[in-house]
């Protein structure tokens, strides 16, 4: 026969577990992130703004990356999404150990000397990267991490020269010290800055 | 043969007669119709008036605004855009059909939206605007695309465009190159 103590207790233990399986679950999925792509299968010689040479993953291996894809003749979601991989620099308070980059999936126009130019306007620190490379090297990558484009429109300037335009995938994503893509986000989305800082802070931790 | 004769010249007065009356309508007609010229030329003018008075009614009706304008920085030869609020106050709808500026190569209306995961550009070909109404132009939205700049556009600078409307009215609205969001 049940006494209210014994019944008491039996109540306080079961409370008890659960408060337990709570913490011990919320704390190992803190840092618990799914690995959506390994970049490890594949390297990928591409070049910065400054045509210094960049192997990816593997220069990057040790430390937390951020990526944003762009092209320079985007005169409206590129640079919000550039300026999203500012703000989270900014937020984050410049972080010497993790690296942000900007990839252009439209190798043809966005030459180094061109990414240059586009870092300049941007006045962004040492630590933002953009990068391009041969266009099959980057058609390749941009498969890898599921970033799509299509040519949008061709418009012809009043002096006759033609100029296309992109339609394109809308992401930032978050690389690991592994090499591996845990998170991805919408790019250009205002919202997006908080969030990355947030789940960056709770890996770095 | 007295008859005959009377016949013959009474034939003749009245032939004289018709001739006669035709004459004076002949003479008459261009001075009557030159009297009515008169009076549809004033009529005409009348209504020129009334077409003048209700152009002035439009303008009194019409009466949209630019305001929050800036412009993104970049370089010479390279990609920009301008943002800006359209509110119209008047009582009569109208549409934004085309933007120009001296400051650039072109300059175009466009539309960035996201379709199954892919963002999406595409050139405007007008912007309508109800009385009332307010569009906002704004980045990941509307925009007007600043095709190659002629010069480096630097916070601080200002380029000026032309808004032209499908009622034929133009605004003229200097813009700031800036960036807010940053």
């Amino acid at each position: 026969m049940n006494t209210p103590i014994k019944t008491l207790k039996i109540s306080s233990a079961i409370l008890l577990f659960l408060v337990l399986s709570l913490v011990i679950t919320q704390s190992t999925c803190v840092n618990d992130y799914k690995v959506i792509d390994n970049m490890n299968d594949t390297s990928f010689e591409l070049v910065n703004q400054d045509s210094i040479r960049v192997q990816f993953p593997e220069d990057f291996h040790g430390q937390y990356v951020v990526l944003g894809f762009i092209y320079t003749n985007c005169p409206d979601i590129c640079p919000l999404i550039t300026q999203n991989l500012i703000k989270i620099q900014k937020e984050l308070g410049y972080p010497a150990n993790v690296q942000f980059l900007g990839v252009s999936f439209d190798p043809k126009r966005d030459t180094p000397d061109v990414l240059h130019r586009y870092k300049e306007v941007f006045k962004v620190n040492e630590n933002i990267n953009f990068l391009t490379g041969e266009p099959i090297i980057v058609q390749n990558f941009m498969d890898s991490v599921r970033v799509r484009t299509q040519v949008s429109m061709r418009t012809n300037t009043e002096s006759g020269k033609e100029i296309y335009f992109l339609n394109h995938s809308d992401k930032i994503m978050v690389m690991n010290p592994k090499g591996e893509i845990i998170i991805e986000y919408g790019g250009s989305m205002p919202s997006i800055p908080s969030l990355i800082v947030q789940d960056l802070q709770s890996l770095i931790q | 043969m007295y008859n005959q004769t009377f016949l013959l010249s009474s034939v003749s007065v009245r032939t004289e007669i018709h001739l006669l009356i035709m004459l004076l309508i002949s003479i008459i007609s261009p001075l009557m119709v030159g009297c009515n010229n008169k009076l549809d030329h004033s009529k005409l003018v009348f209504e020129k008036q009334n077409i003048l008075a209700d152009s002035s009614m439009d303008n009194m009706e019409w009466n949209i605004n630019v305001d929050n304008a800036w412009a993104r920085p970049t370089k010479a030869d390279m990609m920009s855009a301008a943002y800006f609020k359209l509110e119209n106050y008047g009582s009569v709808p109208d549409s934004l059909i085309r933007v120009s500026s001296n400051s650039s190569k072109d300059v175009q209306i466009h539309l960035s939206y996201l379709n199954d995961g892919i963002m999406v550009m595409e050139e405007q070909p007008f912007v309508p605007i109800q009385p009332t109404e307010q569009i906002f132009f704004e980045p990941g939205g509307y925009h007007i695309m600043i095709i190659q700049p002629i010069n480096d556009m630097n916070v601080g600078d200002s380029i000026s465009f032309l808004l032209h409307f499908n009622s034929g009215k133009l605004i003229e609205k200097t813009i700031q190159v800036g960036n807010p969001d940053l």
